[in-house]
């Protein structure tokens, strides 16, 4: 289906990727050798999820898990679109090991 | 017609222009600086403006996503990883960590940025 503005699709990718992120991270225990495959599949799970929501959107999903610790970190994103259409959602994931930021741009063509 | 300020016909972005951009802006505010919570916030928007900027002076018909992240150097684990759903000729995702692994020497020893630029064509 198509969709005139992000905004409107910005609630219903929230909740699936909420679900979809809690749900990977349940039992997991930060392990450094299979970060690497977390991050890879949690990201191709997201975009294929998001593809089914809208068929006039390109999707970018950055995803980023950090292992609790006592390191700071900052994270910015600046974007140069069109307002009326396209837009971002940020989600903020964590259990006991670690945390898991995710952020989600949609661009309509 | 004019052809001043006419946007060059190239139709996407290479890699090699997209890592200039990153290390240049990251360079320009981060060299020789020490991890320092209160400006951190500063420094992630100030890298993110000069390089959207530094895309749009290119005149290309893009749109553009600009993530930065900084982390500070200690014992923990960072994983960061991109996914997209684009046209494959024409948008880029490109994802870039810094200090590069060869320039271990004069590169920062307190933190460590990665820099996500994200290209669609309309």
């Amino acid at each position: 289906m198509q969709h005139e503005s992000f905004s409107i699709l910005k609630d219903e990718v929230a909740t699936s990727v909420n679900k979809l992120v809690n749900s990977f991270l349940a039992n997991k225990e930060y392990n450094q050798d299979d970060v690497q495959n977390w991050t890879a599949s949690l990201s191709e799970d997201i975009v294929k999820n998001l593809k089914g929501m809208s068929t006039n959107f390109k999707f970018c999903v950055s995803c980023v898990i950090l292992q609790k610790g006592d390191a700071g970190m900052h994270i910015s994103t600046t974007c140069y679109w069109d307002s009326n259409t396209d837009g971002s959602v940020a989600i903020k994931c964590e259990n006991n090991s670690m945390y898991c930021i995710v952020n989600i741009f949609g661009v309509s063509f | 017609m004019a052809d001043e300020g006419q946007a060059p016909d190239d139709l996407t972005f290479t890699h090699q222009e997209l890592d200039e951009k990153a290390t240049e802006a990251i360079e320009a505010v981060l060299a020789s600086k020490i991890y320092d919570e209160k400006e951190v916030s500063r420094w992630i928007n100030e890298i993110c403006e000069r390089i959207i900027k530094s895309l749009y002076d290119t005149r290309k018909p893009f749109k553009y996503m600009v993530t930065c992240l900084i982390m500070q150097k200690t014992e923990a684990g960072l994983l960061t990883s991109g996914a997209c759903m684009f046209e494959g000729g024409t948008d880029m995702m490109q994802q870039f960590l810094w200090p590069k692994e060869k320039a271990k020497d004069q590169a920062n020893k307190t933190m460590h940025a990665v820099v996500t630029i994200f290209c669609a064509r309309f």
